[in-house]
């Protein structure tokens, strides 16, 4: 991971994962990530269940209404100093969805975005390479 | 404790379960109400994941709307645009090529395969058995790998276009998949050993109960259904697609008890009939042929108005799609009922009067897809 020079980077980065109206194929290439076959929780990367323990925010889907509120809750709740990254088209710009009722605005209007991972969905190596990214960041 | 201190005696609890919760990836809320460990009500809500598609998908043309429509679940994805197309086709009255028509069937079977496997993994997961989720993971990489050399990708495979499809497979891609499938047979031996193992049938066995006639009351579909011992597979009853020519090689799985337990084992055994139906489709599929030369968009302008329901069985039951076409290149309405928005009536009777501990068990039984089920 290069030179451990940011606060992040000296000790194991933790992520917590929300799902806001993602189509569920970035959310399984992310599960994919963490499974034996590339096995990011080799670099002391683990998916956590609660954004309290996390230390990366990581968002999928394109941010339906019903879970934007309960997004910003989420991000409050991840203490500093926090990453945020974004998996998919979906999070970067609403991809596929982008101009349906149901959606609002995309996610980097509301919400500091540090990495973008983009793909449809994006393979497991792109993903860790941008987790590396927000790490170093 | 001193006499003014009132002891407060807590009977009942409300416990949220979700939209965002550890062993769901996917946002979906259950509130249930405990009485001591025993759930007494539960009050779910859903709709966190809906996206629109359905009227977002009115604003496109066809070609466009095939590709919202693959994202309506990215587990399922060519489930969706293959029944999608079989309905324009019907409207259109076009004609599929066989080979194509074999080459849906194929990718359809691969992703029965690799749903099947996510949700008992998502099972065993929910169990605290994680060395079996892995497990069920690097099993799924097989028939990724399958994907990604035929279609180019992992997950959304775009291999469906109206009227055929968008890649042929190759002769050498045969043998690919042949060995790849071999590898997922000789791996499903483990996986029914892994339910026989004591622990895991202490956690599954007579939990979560379907009746068969609560399964026709609500109009349960899919591997859920066949569980309750209905036998109703859209494969077997009025096959679509390639199904016609391998329908001799594969059996309708079906069991007797409709608990949680039998839910997985049906899954598994599904598995073995998928891998029959995928080596009747790899002897039946001719040498490469060329995809029709016919460009999409010019056979888009041929689709007339008409209105047509299509069904097929993906992986986690009937999927219907109500396609109106307008005749002018689009859709004037559609209407997509997925088979997780039907099963997911099942908790009315599994939830209530369940333990508390059961209820992630009995929720992954049904495998639930909720970007399926909120569209």
């Amino acid at each position: 991971m290069g030179t451990r020079t940011t606060a992040m980077a000296r000790k194991s980065p933790w992520v917590f994962h929300v799902n806001c109206g993602s189509c569920n194929g970035c959310d399984i290439e992310l599960v994919a990530t963490f499974a034996p076959r590339y096995d990011l929780e080799r670099f002391g990367c683990l998916l956590v269940g609660s954004p309290r323990h996390a230390d990366i925010l990581i968002v999928t889907g394109p941010v339906t209404r019903a879970m934007k509120d309960g997004l910003l809750d989420i991000y409050g709740q991840v203490p500093e100093p926090r990453k945020v990254v974004a998996i998919g088209a979906c999070a970067i710009g609403q991809g596929v969805f982008h101009g349906s009722d149901t959606l609002d605005e995309p996610l980097d209007t509301f919400l500091p975005v540090d990495v973008y991972i983009a793909g449809c969905p994006p393979r497991p190596e792109t993903i860790i390479g941008g987790l590396i990214e927000a790490i170093n960041a | 404790m001193p006499e003014h201190v009132e002891e407060i005696k807590y009977s009942r609890f409300v416990l949220p379960f979700g939209p965002v919760h550890p062993s769901l990836k996917e946002p979906l809320g259950v509130r249930v109400t405990l009485d001591k460990e025993i759930v007494e009500a539960y009050e779910l809500s859903i709709g966190f994941a809906c996206r629109g598609i359905e009227r977002l998908a009115t604003t496109k043309n066809l070609v466009q709307a095939m590709h919202l429509i693959e994202r309506v679940c990215g587990i399922c994805s060519s489930s969706h645009s293959m029944c999608f197309a079989q309905g324009i086709e019907a409207i259109g009255d076009l004609a599929v090529e066989e080979h194509a028509q074999l080459v849906r069937t194929l990718m359809a079977e691969l992703e029965r395969i690799h749903s099947h496997l996510l949700c008992i993994g998502i099972t065993a997961y929910q169990m605290g058995f994680d060395a079996f989720f892995m497990d069920a993971f690097t099993t799924r990489e097989k028939i990724l790998d399958v994907f990604e050399r035929v279609t180019g990708n992992r997950i959304h495979h775009g291999i469906n276009a109206i009227g055929g499809t968008r890649v042929a497979v190759h002769p050498g891609d045969v043998d690919v998949i042949r060995k790849h499938v071999h590898d997922i047979e000789a791996i499903v031996p483990k996986y029914e050993a892994f339910l026989h193992e004591g622990l895991i049938k202490s956690r599954l066995k007579s939990v979560g109960i379907l009746k068969k006639e609560d399964v026709v009351r609500l109009g349960l579909v899919g591997p859920v259904a066949r569980a309750s011992g209905l036998t109703a597979d859209l494969r077997k009853d009025a096959p679509y697609a390639g199904y016609g020519e391998v329908r001799g090689s594969f059996s309708v799985i079906t069991r007797s008890n409709g608990d949680a337990y039998d839910r997985n084992e049906a899954r598994i055994l599904e598995i073995e009939q998928s891998c029959r139906i995928i080596h009747a489709l790899l002897d039946a599929v001719p040498g490469h042929i060329a995809p029709s030369h016919d460009h999409p968009l010019r056979i888009m302008r041929r689709v007339p108005q008409g209105h047509v329901t299509s069904r097929i069985e993906a992986p986690r039951g009937t999927l219907a799609y109500d396609v109106h076409a307008n005749g002018k290149e689009g859709l004037d309405k559609l209407g997509i009922v997925t088979p997780t928005v039907i099963n997911i009536k099942a908790l009315d009777v599994l939830l209530v009067g369940a333990e508390f501990s059961d209820v992630p068990v009995i929720i992954a039984s049904l495998d639930p897809c909720i970007s399926c089920m909120d569209r």
